[in-house]
């Protein structure tokens, strides 16, 4: 007789016999649970205050130098969001800087589903403060309110990429401060050519920020998905 | 001291052995290399006269144009820019373009001395006057005081006219990109270094030191000693790699040319300096404010035993003082010049018409001086002030 | 050779973390019991000079504790430690070596016999980064040996070790208490009873029990739970 017919006989002697009673086994065992909006509520609770007080602050040196500076308001704003986004960068490693992983994985909710909760609630956050400080600009630095939002949500989602691009290859604190240089040089990137080619803000040239901010879009959208891929299994935090 | 080598040896992995610090390096290299390469990438047009005295007009590649220009440019150098000079430049201009390579290197010399070369005043005396009446108009722009301008009047360079044609592109490119190449120097030297003390607390390793006998003094040392030195060869790789790229396209022809002749914004200086005094010059200013930098940050690395809030401090006061330059004191001198001293502010070729002096204990100080001064200074008090708390730490008192 | 502790007191605050603790150690092996937050491992830092007493004094031959000549002689493996991920074990010994002020052919020497007693000498070229917890922990024990040190103190050196490789470690203190002072602190028992010399017991920052330990014994864990269970057995 060959292999394979004796597999068959034995599974057809061994199978397992069907299920009676599962849903009477499930009902009696069943807790109550809770459903994704109480998981976003819960999580915003479990966020690290830090981050609600820097965003905050990061807002607010913004807006004060965006109203108080009389000249290059736009730049200065632009320079300054990437720091914003590390924030959320920052959120998205906090489970494995500070040891939590392993437990976040062996539960009902996944990794993934925190890490996805936890950057939609300072997204949102995030989103609303732009929203804020887009007409100011609009208004201050006399330009339409999509420029203004333009060039303050392109840093943002530039530095948002490559710091959950970071944190994917790098880990622990070292991927921290990694992407906090990655911050940095982009500050001096969108900032920089305000000193030394204001051009780069005018009108001629938005265009190229709109090209820019949907390839920036598409490449978030990636390395939010390749990230949350990524939690499906743990990872020594090596120092 | 026993076992320094060694331990120095294992400093310098711990620096470079993380994959953030090889990745690091690599993005550096990439960054010099695209600062130099990249003007030299492309196609361009150029014209000239073959040997044939035929006009040629062709699409080269930029390094080949450079080359081309540099060839052409050394037919002239050593030559006095003196009348007749002129004269068969502006005959030559006048048949074949300013454009044309030949005398390219004529034309831009003279246009460095804010003159128009096809104008029929543009004399010997003419660019010597030109070049006066920018000294002139810079010190006013300065508002130094009377002391300055005497202490100028005594100090400044003496050129002598009429100028040598020598073909200087490679300084002035070193000395133009000098910023950028000190820009990241600290943006690298400041995440490398904001570890260095910090790293044993995170890691959970310092109980290997405090229980060790050479784990107090000489690893101390040992660390101190690697951060300083990793520094050092980072700025020398960095000013080496940029150098052999310029001087290797553009020759070192121009070492003696006086400053205020290779390039524009330089007219305006009153150091006697030549071109290639002015790169060392500058490059070894460089080398002391990242050296120093490194200091300050392994200073607060040990002090705050974070290497993020060391990171957070050394960049938020790089990105303010890069990107909020100068002109925000432009009504207030005092302030205006302690701004310029910062890391960011002070390596550029700016620092070489900077002629404000600096007045300390009774010294008059030229801004060089007071630079190397205040760096070397700080180099000076951070390191002790980092060995010392370091060792004090070492014996726990929790 | 003797290492003499005279009323040796750490507090923190209020907190009396160690209480007038005094011994005298002699060569062997010294075994250190007690329950959590007793004060054991406080007290092993001070004997390591890590930590500096409010009162009380330590010395070995006349060295006092802290010095670098008493460092000279100590080997040392904490409860807790860390470890430079990039650094392979070969690396981390002759690193230890080098601060050890061990020159570097002695240090290679030793680094290759105290890798061989501790079987790790097939991985000692990976990254300790890629080491189980386990090997993590032999290296450490590895370290403390690596100095020949005539004080060894070892603080929980057996947690993650697998039955094998405590046996064999055992066998190494053993060794080890024949011409040098062993001091280590423990929870498990078995691994205390083959090769005490004496067991001290701590509580609330005290030596409350003292006792000659003999070899043949098996019945320390009847002892220790006598002295905190309190009717417990």
């Amino acid at each position: 007789m060959k292999n394979r017919d004796i597999q068959k006989l034995l599974k057809a002697a061994y199978a397992a016999p069907p299920p009676g009673r599962k849903e009477a086994f499930l009902r009696e065992h069943r807790r109550s649970e809770i459903g994704y909006g109480k998981l976003l509520a819960i999580q915003a609770r479990y966020l690290s205050p830090s981050a609600w007080v820097l965003s905050v602050a990061l807002f607010a040196l913004i807006l004060v130098l965006s109203l108080s500076l009389s000249w290059r308001r736009t730049w200065v704003a632009s320079a300054l969001t990437p720091f914003l986004a590390l924030v959320v960068v920052t959120v998205s490693s906090q489970s494995e800087r500070w040891g939590m992983a392993e437990w976040e994985l062996s539960s009902r909710f996944s990794l993934q589903s925190i890490l996805l909760a936890r950057l939609l609630i300072l997204g949102v956050f995030h989103l609303g403060l732009l929203t804020v400080l887009s007409p100011i600009l609009a208004y201050y630095c006399s330009m339409s309110l999509l420029r203004a939002g333009v060039y303050l949500l392109a840093p943002y989602l530039a530095s948002g990429t490559v710091g959950l691009f970071i944190t994917r290859k790098f880990h622990g604190d070292e991927a921290l401060s990694v992407s906090a240089l990655s911050a940095v040089a982009l500050c001096l990137l969108f900032g920089l050519p305000g000193i030394f080619c204001p051009g780069a803000y005018k009108v001629n040239c938005f265009h190229l920020w709109v090209v820019f901010l949907a390839v920036l879009t598409v490449a978030l959208l990636h390395e939010i998905h390749c990230s949350a891929s990524k939690m499906g299994g743990l990872y020594e935090t090596y120092g | 001291m026993k076992n320094l080598g060694t331990l120095y040896r294992f400093e310098w992995k711990k620096l470079w052995d993380r994959r953030s610090a090889k990745a690091l390096s690599l993005l550096l290299i990439t960054a010099v290399l695209v600062l130099n390469l990249a003007p030299l990438v492309g196609q361009t047009q150029v014209r000239y006269l073959d040997e044939d005295g035929t006009l040629v007009e062709e699409t080269v590649s930029k390094l080949t144009a450079a080359r081309m220009e540099r060839s052409y440019a050394m037919d002239y150098s050593g030559q006095p820019l003196d009348d007749d000079l002129i004269d068969e430049l502006q005959a030559f201009i006048a048949q074949y373009g300013y454009d044309c390579l030949n005398m390219y290197w004529i034309f831009y010399s003279i246009c460095q001395t804010d003159l128009n070369p096809w104008s029929e005043n543009t004399t010997e005396a003419a660019i010597q006057e030109a070049m006066y009446k920018v000294w002139e108009y810079d010190k006013y722009g300065l508002s130094l005081t009377e002391e300055e301008l005497s202490y100028w009047e005594e100090n400044e360079a003496k050129i002598s006219f009429p100028l040598t044609i020598a073909y200087t592109r490679g300084y002035k490119n070193l000395l133009e990109e000098a910023y950028y190449l000190n820009l990241l120097l600290l943006c690298y030297i400041i995440f490398i270094q904001s570890e260095s003390f910090s790293l044993n607390r995170r890691l959970n390793t310092q109980i290997w030191f405090q229980s060790a006998k050479f784990g107090h003094g000489p690893a101390i040392a040992a660390r101190t000693l690697a951060g300083v030195s990793y520094s050092l060869v980072s700025c020398l790789a960095v000013y080496g790699l940029s150098a052999l790229i310029q001087f290797g396209v553009y020759g070192t022809d121009g070492w003696d040319a006086p400053i205020q002749q290779i390039w524009a914004p330089l007219l305006g200086s009153n150091l006697p300096l030549s071109a290639g005094q002015a790169v060392l010059v500058i490059c070894a200013l460089s080398v002391l404010v990242v050296t120093a930098v490194a200091a300050v940050v392994m200073l607060l690395s040990e002090a705050t035993q974070s290497g993020v809030t060391a990171l957070a401090v050394s960049y938020g006061v790089l990105i303010v003082t890069a990107l909020f330059n100068v002109e925000l004191f432009v009504i207030n001198r005092v302030l205006s010049q302690i701004w310029n001293y910062f890391p960011i502010q002070r390596i550029s070729y700016e620092v070489f018409y900077d002629e404000r002096l600096v007045q300390l204990a009774g010294h008059t100080l030229q801004g060089f001086s007071f630079t190397v001064l205040l760096y070397g200074g700080i180099l000076v008090l951070a390191l002790p002030l980092c060995v010392g708390h370091a060792k004090v730490t070492m014996r726990e008192k929790r | 050779m003797k290492l003499t502790v005279k009323n040796l007191c750490k507090s923190y605050g209020e907190k009396r973390a160690v209480d007038h603790v005094s011994l005298s150690l002699e060569p062997g092996v010294h075994v250190l019991l007690g329950e959590n937050g007793a004060g054991k491992t406080t007290l092993l830092r001070m004997l390591c000079g890590i930590l500096k007493p409010t009162e009380g004094h330590i010395s070995l031959d006349g060295l006092d504790a802290g010095c670098e000549e008493y460092r000279a002689l100590l080997g040392y493996l904490p409860q807790q430690f860390g470890y430079y991920p990039h650094f392979t074990g070969w690396d981390f010994l002759l690193y230890m070596g080098a601060l050890k002020g061990l020159d570097r052919p002695h240090a290679k020497r030793r680094a290759e016999e105290v890798l061989e007693l501790v079987n790790l000498t097939d991985a000692a070229r990976q990254k300790i980064k890629t080491y189980s917890g386990g090997m993590k922990q032999r290296l450490g024990i590895a370290q403390a040996l690596l100095g020949d040190p005539k004080l060894l103190v070892v603080d929980e050196p057996t947690s993650s070790l697998d039955p094998l490789e405590r046996v064999r470690f055992r066998n190494v203190i053993a060794q080890w208490g024949q011409d040098s002072i062993v001091l280590f602190s423990t929870h498990i028992v078995a691994d205390a009873e083959p090769v005490a010399d004496d067991i001290f017991m701590m509580r609330h920052g005290s030596v409350i029990c003292h006792e000659q330990w003999d070899k043949s014994r098996t019945d320390l864990e009847t002892l220790y739970l006598n002295t905190f269970g309190g009717g417990l057995s």
